[in-house]
């Protein structure tokens, strides 16, 4: 039986780590795209926007089918369960809590402190 | 690729911080209901819709509902206090929901620890973490949390 291997949380999250990139999976959560209706918003040529979609199907974040001339590309959630997702999200999540905490402590910090 | 629509995972993660401040003003600023409003529930940017509880006592219930900024949907977290050691560490279960579905029930850890002149802080999380019934919606919002999570991430000075 063939298992699903899910793609390494490393690949995924430097895919995310740019800003055009997580640009285009916003865009794609909406539905599937051409190529050109994902590069248009953004300030780079089509072949730089095609490179970044590369990186995202590395990811296993996008798949993309050629039709004709036109190729469309889809998000594909199945990459992370909900589940995976959450856990991603919670583990941020609390980090950037922890972080706010520091920023608390250092407003609050008393006179007599040392 | 969930295998069947109620699936649970199983994960276990580990945050650690040092803090400017002694172990007995970090636990007090993790524990005071007061303090909690100002860097837990982030209420300068969430909307808080409703918050109570929160006694400093083992048995005690902290229960949250609240949204992130610029949307409406509702995400709730029920916690209860299981162990306290003043100033030295806090475990707690807690719940959460989004949009009326399971998301998560854990167990959370936080040691608090003197270092130099200040604290450390780890935070271990071991929850179970469920897969919902397979919905579009459900995916599309955890997508989108993820990314304004990542995003906010990213933004914060390293």
């Amino acid at each position: 039986m063939l298992q699903y291997q899910p793609p390494p949380l490393d690949a995924l999250f430097q895919a995310l780590a740019d800003p055009a990139r997580r640009a285009m999976v916003e865009r794609l959560t909406a539905g599937p795209a051409s190529v050109s209706q994902l590069a248009a918003p953004l300030p780079m040529s089509l072949t730089a926007a095609a490179q970044h979609l590369a990186v995202l199907e590395a990811a296993g974040l996008v798949t993309s089918a050629k039709v004709g001339r036109v190729r469309t590309c889809t998000l594909d959630t199945a990459a992370l369960s909900q589940a995976e997702q959450w856990i991603n999200a919670r583990r941020m999540a609390v980090g950037a809590q922890l972080d706010r905490l520091g920023d608390y402590l250092a407003a609050t910090k008393p006179d007599d402190e040392p | 690729m969930t295998a069947f629509p109620h699936a649970v995972t199983h994960a276990t993660f580990c945050l650690e911080r040092v803090y400017d401040a002694p172990p007995a003003r970090v636990f007090h600023a993790f524990t005071d209901p007061q303090a909690r409003r100002r860097w837990f529930f982030k209420t300068d940017s969430w909307t808080l819709h409703a918050h109570s509880g929160g006694d400093l006592a083992v048995g005690a219930v902290e229960s949250s509902r609240f949204s992130p900024p610029g949307a409406s949907v509702l995400i709730t977290n029920d916690s209860t206090y299981l162990d306290i050691v003043a100033d030295a560490r806090l475990v707690f279960a807690y719940a959460m929901t989004l949009a009326g579905a399971p998301l998560s029930a854990s167990l959370a850890t936080v040691e608090i620890r003197p270092e130099g002149g200040g604290a450390r802080l780890i935070f271990t999380e071991q929850g179970a973490y469920f897969d919902g019934p397979d919905s579009v919606a459900g995916r599309e919002e955890g997508t989108r949390q993820m990314l304004e999570t990542l995003a906010n991430e990213i933004a914060r000075p390293a």
